[in-house]
Parts: C-alpha cells; structure tokens; sequence
C-alpha cells in the first residue's frame, strides 16, 4: 500500500500581504519497500511536502493517507493516532547531527524510544542494536557524541531514528557536506534498509544518487509536482527546464546509444552495470 | 614566467586558530589552477590575500613579479581581478553595459572607447544581446557571466574565481565551467586561479593545489593526482566519472589511453 497525496495545498501566511502557495494541487503516490527521491529547488516546496507526511504542518487542502493506515488531512480535529504515525513515519532532517544532545553516543540514539516509554536497560540494548546497524562499533558506545567526527555524528542521528523502527524513513539530503567514504557509507545503509522492507523517501540535489540508488522520481517546481517516473525516464525527458543535471553516466549511455550501441539504459545505475550489459552483447 | 609567487604565508583571523600555515606555492603566466579544499580549509582566505584584501601575518607574496605591498597595491589589482561567490553581490549597474561600465569608469578610460570595449567583453562572455538588460532578468549564471565580463573589460593578467558556480544551479555550473574552458582558449596568457569544490571542475583545470586544515598538501597536474588511487584514499577525494570509468574499463580488459577523452573511450566500448 504506497503513500498517496491527493490534491494537497499548502498556504504560508493564509490571509495576509504576505501569503504564499508552497505546494499547489499536488497529487502523487510513493509505492512501498521501494527508494523514492524527491527533487526540485529551493523553494520548490519539497521541506513542506515532507512535513506534511508525519503531520508536522496541516494541510491547507487535499490530504495524506499514509499505507491505508493513517490521514494526514486539514481538518481542525484532533489526530488521535499521531504519536502512532510518527513511529510509523519518521523524518530526518537535514544535518540531523546538529540535534544530538546527549552525554554519551547511547544515551542520544535511546532518548526517542524512552519517549515512547520504554525503560533505560532495553532501550539501551535496542540502541546498540541500532548504532551495530549503522557501523558504529562499541568503542564509541559511552563516548560523547560530540567528539565524533562530521560522518560518525550523522550515521548516530540516523541510529537514533532507526531504533524507533519506522516503516516508512524519510532523509533530508542525507550526504550533504560529507565526503566521498561518508556519503557511501549513509547510501549502503539506506540500501540495507530498503532490503528489511522499509520504504525510503530521499529528497536530494544529486543525480548521481538517484540514478545509482533510487527507484522513482518526483520532481516538484515552484509547488507543483512536474514529473513523476523512474529515473531514467525523467533523465530520457527535456531536463533543462527544470534545471536538472544529467547525471555524466546516464549521459555517457546516451552517447553510446547514439553510436549505435543497443543499451537498456533503464537498468544502468552503475558502471559495472554498463560493462556487463556490453558483455553480454559481445 | 611565474605569474604567482607565495612564500611562507601565514594568516590567522583570531590569535588562536591559524588559518593558513607556511603556504608556498608558484603559479606560471597562462596556467588554469584549481584550488581545492573541504570547507574551512582557508582556501578562500588565500584568495583573498592574493589580491590585498587581508593582509598576511607573515610571509610574502609577489603578483606578475610585484612584491605585494602598499605601494604596489593599486598596480597589482589593475592585473588581477576576483569574482565571487554570490552573483547577487556583484551587480552595481541598472543594466548590463552600465555594470561593465563601472569598471572601466574605476580604471579611468576614455569615454568614447567604452562601447567598443564594452562589447567585446559581453560577447566574450556570451551576454552581448542582454546588454540593456536589468539584473533582475537575468539568471544566476547570466549574472556570474556579466560579474566575469566585469573582469575581463579590464584586461587583466590573473582571474580568480572565489567558489564563483558554487550558489548556481547544475546548468548554471555547466555554462560557467564551459567559459572558463572558452577564454582560456582565446587568451592564453591569461592566469586562472578557481578556488572551487567542484572535482569534475577541477579535473578540467591544468593543476590542481589541495589545501586541507591550512596547508599546501599536494600541488600536481589533475591526471596525476587520480592516477593514484593512494592519493585519493588518503585525501578522502570524490573521483571525477570519467576516471571511474577508465579504472573499469581497464578492470574489463580494454587498453586505454591516459589521455583518452570520454568520446574516445565510448568509441572504444563501440568497437
């Protein structure tokens, strides 16, 4: 069962000089256990979609039925399950490090589960688990997570909403401002994720990934959706209007097609990928 | 002819952190240099000290054999020019030509030459129909066009580039990377210096100088430095495509060429 938004608006400000449409009319589905990325601008009104998931803004209009499970709608009544669907639904903002706050790496990735009520010894046990899952190994444990360095900092924040065991994560420009091995490391736990059956939202600036890691694309432009498809189909597409790079890849594959090369470049997210496709045709 | 000279520069912002710490380096007449850094590594702190914006604490620095100094200040910042990060910051002008204007009105040149150098510039550039234009017509990466034009009018020996794609958007990044490669065609004297993140840019360049936490730690030709796979490792640097593709193919048994370009590479697959 995916995610579907169906004619969702956003209004900042309703009612003053100041009002501004962030998201207009904006239906899509996310299909479930797959990586979808989502795409488009500053200003695009993806930040807002995003929050509207797990019910962090309300929406104007329009709503959010989230698995047949939950509704994310702009009604004034109380959401009686909203504690249930932010354990269902999590998100991980950008630069998630910035909010680590606690004495020691352990203590940071338990605090979310001893706010849903579970006492300190599981919790700590679930914690390990979590932190193992996302390759901080023990000598961290009873460290201050403050002496971690940038990527170690942000793979115990993605810990800490891991161990909440969500179905559904979604990460705010995950890699952003890490380096090369940082980034490679967040993506293969996203993959491995993806792997247990969660469904992953990514919302990202780099081609790169979307073509290598995700399945489908939602492409947003001053509050409208404007595309929605598989990567390879949105890069096959006038791209340039909405300011979007072709990954050097995909571009490359196109190249080679145009030499005569006959390519499924649909199923190309890497170059070994590539190489066994021109091996088989030999 | 070496068009750069830095000796032994140190700087500090505060008493406590240095920010650059004994940085030699020698840049030739007519060489594209990239400098590359992770973020707080004082590599826009060089740029502006190469051109007397912040004064060194020690150490020194010689432009187009110019000691930098007061007296020689205003003499090497007629041959050097700096375009900077926000394309937002740098339009002074109601329109194009009157932005190209201004910096020739700085530099004291006749009147009655301006148009004809006016022109020029713009269509070095690649804005000559948008001279009449407002700013706020104009995209991102039209500004940064209009912010090199600026430069460039002035005719000067050494252009440095301070991050200047880094708040544009992918095609924007294209265009600008694509000019740099333009005029360094067309002028082969001229020096660029482009401090920059971007390793597909980088790797364009014909060197590439490494800064991490305030020092020089590798200066080399871009080929060089991803041909080694220790090199990169040891730096934690991004890998451009089409080294990664080269590496692959030669995993798969291809012969390839070191100087190969990525047309040719697809020609070989095709074969």
């Amino acid at each position: 069962m995916p995610i579907k938004v169906n004619n969702l608006s956003y209004i900042y400000l309703p009612k003053t000089p100041n009002e501004t449409k962030a998201l207009n009319n904006v239906s899509l589905e996310i299909p479930n256990g797959q990586i979808t990325a989502i795409v488009g601008h500053t200003g695009s009104g993806k930040s807002t979609l995003i929050q509207t998931f797990n019910q962090l803004i309300k929406p104007s209009s329009g709503f959010v039925n989230i698995d047949d499970k939950f509704v994310v709608e702009s009604s004034k009544k109380k959401n009686k399950k909203i504690k249930d669907l932010r354990k269902y639904l999590s998100i991980v903002f950008q630069f998630p490090e910035y909010q680590l706050f606690e004495e020691t790496v352990e203590k940071d990735v338990a605090y979310g589960l001893k706010n849903f009520g579970l006492k300190e010894p599981e919790a700590i046990i679930k914690a390990h688990e979590a932190l193992k899952q996302v390759g901080i190994n023990e000598s961290f444990y009873l460290r201050s997570p403050f002496e971690l360095s940038g990527g170690e900092k942000r793979r115990v924040a993605i810990a800490g909403i891991i161990v909440l065991d969500p179905q559904i994560i979604v990460l705010d420009e995950p890699t952003a401002g890490l380096d090369p091995e940082g980034s490679k490391t967040i993506l293969d736990l996203i993959l491995s994720l993806k792997k247990e059956g969660k469904t992953i939202i990514l919302v990202t600036h780099d081609m790169n990934i979307v073509q290598s890691y995700c399945d489908n694309v939602v492409v947003l432009n001053k509050g409208e959706l404007v595309f929605q498809g598989t990567p390879s189909e949105l890069f096959s597409t006038d791209v340039s209007r909405f300011s979007i790079e072709i990954p050097p890849l995909y571009a490359f594959c196109q190249s080679l097609k145009q030499k005569g090369l006959n390519l499924d470049i649909s199923k190309i997210q890497s170059i070994e990928d590539l190489m066994s496709q021109i091996k088989e045709k030999r | 002819m070496k068009n750069v000279v830095v000796n032994k520069l140190n700087f500090s912002y505060d008493k406590e952190t240095e920010v650059l710490k004994d940085v030699s380096l020698e840049i030739e007449k007519g060489q594209y240099v990239s400098i590359v850094g992770h973020n707080g590594s004082g590599k826009s702190t060089l740029g502006k000290l190469l051109i007397g914006l912040l004064t060194p604490k020690s150490g020194d620095i010689t432009i187009c054999g110019l000691p930098l100094n007061k007296d020689n200040i205003n003499e090497i910042r007629s041959k050097v020019a700096i375009v900077f990060q926000n394309p937002d910051n740098q339009f002074i002008g109601a329109t194009v030509e009157d932005d190209i204007a201004f910096s020739l009105e700085n530099q004291n040149i006749d009147r009655k030459k301006m148009p004809e150098l006016i022109k020029k510039a713009a269509s070095d550039v690649g804005m000559i129909d948008f001279l009449t234009k407002e700013p706020s017509y104009l995209s991102g990466g039209q500004k940064q066009r209009v912010a090199i034009a600026d430069s460039l009018v002035r005719n000067p020996e050494i252009l440095i580039l301070d991050e200047a794609t880094s708040m544009l958007d992918p095609s924007g990044k294209e265009e600008i990377t694509r000019l740099i490669l333009e005029l360094k065609k067309k002028n082969k004297d001229l020096t660029i210096i482009s401090i920059t993140h971007d390793i597909e840019e980088a790797y364009k360049s014909d060197h590439i100088i490494l800064i991490q936490n305030g020092e020089v730690v590798l200066s080399l030709p871009p080929k060089e430095l991803f041909n080694s796979y220790e090199l990169i490792e040891k730096y934690h640097l991004d890998i451009p495509f089409e080294v990664k593709l080269k590496k692959a193919l030669i995993d798969n048994g291809y012969k390839v060429d070191e100087e190969s370009s990525l047309d040719e590479l697809g020609e070989l697959l095709c074969r």
